[in-house]
């Protein structure tokens, strides 16, 4: 694979690639310092790429590998979960919905953080990496059944959860 | 047609069914309030849901990483040189751990031993010839043969019994089992065979 299509694919995924992982690894220092080093790696072993697998899913396989191995060293460095990261967020024009608004995204912030992690990785490729599911299946190796289950009890939980909170209103 | 399964549900919102089954589901939703309703509820919260990750992805930007690119240049990628050991060392693992087993399973398994010239014993008749080894586990087996021998085989019995079977058989059923280890003993001494 020549450099040039190479920074082109990075360019395309180095978002995507941070977000699963600030999603994942909940922290923003190390969200950062693990996409370099997805990357790194992805750089390092593309000989081994054998295009048996398409190159997103060799890259997000690497990525999930690497963010679940940080996030155990992680934690057996720290021995407890760090706190959540900021969330930052933009302030609308009208400031009566703002609050509301601002309460309600730091609650749905809360409950993905709170999806068990394979919930969680199904959620994140299929809502800010826009996968199709198909592509999620292939990627975590497992049937497509599974993972749609998995999104729908992450879906599930949500709802269940903003119900709860009474954040969310459905007419009778 | 029956009520829509929620994880149906969430299929057809999210487009992800075959055009028949999306006509059929829209079709049933015009018939059934209930349906309906659950439709409405997941609508608003995967509206809402994706309103938060669109800003969430808005408020996170990729974080710089051209010197990551300018990186790429200045140290070469490993070479592949290990490839066919990483593809060989699965077989050849698996080819060494079944010889292994084989190995033991044939070292460990129990076997004949030869037994020593003075155990052997002969029962050499005109019916059949065997050589059995009189281990002390064995003779009690031996004895019963023996005896079953006696009993079934009647031209035996005459040769054995120097032809006074019905005497015998006589003796035979009243003695006890120590009575007829005894016999059995003395059969032995005389040379019966």
């Amino acid at each position: 694979m020549d450099s040039i299509r190479l920074n082109q694919l990075i360019e395309e995924n180095y978002q995507k690639i941070f977000l699963l992982a600030l999603k994942m690894l909940k922290n923003y220092e190390d969200a950062e310092d693990a996409t370099q080093e997805i990357f790194l790696k992805v750089y390092e072993n593309i000989n081994s790429f054998r295009q048996e697998a398409k190159f997103t899913t060799w890259i997000y396989r690497i990525a999930l590998n690497h963010i679940y191995y940080m996030s155990t060293k992680r934690s057996r460095e720290l021995n407890q979960f760090p706190e959540a990261y900021e969330l930052r967020t933009e302030m609308n024009e009208n400031p009566s919905s703002v609050l509301q608004e601002k309460e309600l995204f730091e609650s749905l912030e809360k409950i993905i953080d709170s999806l068990s992690p394979r919930q969680k990785e199904v959620f994140v490729m299929r809502y800010y990496n826009q996968l199709p599911f198909k592509k999620i299946a292939t990627i975590l190796k497992k049937k497509i059944g599974t993972v749609k289950s998995n999104y729908f009890f992450a879906m599930q939980k949500i709802k269940n959860n903003l119900q709860d909170q009474n954040l969310i209103e459905f007419q009778e | 047609m029956k009520c829509i399964n929620k994880i149906k549900l969430l299929d057809y919102l999210n487009n992800e069914l075959s055009e028949r089954k999306q006509n059929q589901i829209a079709a049933h939703l015009l018939e059934c309030e209930h349906c309906r309703k659950h439709l409405a509820e997941w609508k608003k919260v995967l509206n809402i849901t994706q309103q938060f990750i669109d800003q969430d992805i808005k408020i996170h930007p990729a974080p710089p990483h051209a010197h990551i690119t300018q990186q790429f240049g200045k140290v070469p990628p490993k070479s592949d040189n290990l490839f066919w050991i990483r593809y060989w060392t699965k077989p050849a693992l698996a080819t060494v751990a079944v010889l292994f087993a084989s190995l033991m399973i044939f070292f460990l398994s129990p076997r004949s031993v030869p037994i020593p010239q003075e155990n052997y014993y002969v029962i050499d008749n005109v019916a059949y010839t065997e050589t059995i080894s009189l281990s002390d586990v064995y003779l009690n087996d031996l004895e019963i043969m023996y005896l079953q021998e006696i009993y079934e085989n009647e031209e035996l019995t005459d040769d054995i019994l120097y032809g006074d079977w019905l005497y015998y058989e006589e003796v035979l059923n009243d003695l006890n089992q120590e009575e007829l280890e005894e016999l059995i003993n003395k059969m032995y001494d005389n040379g019966i065979t």
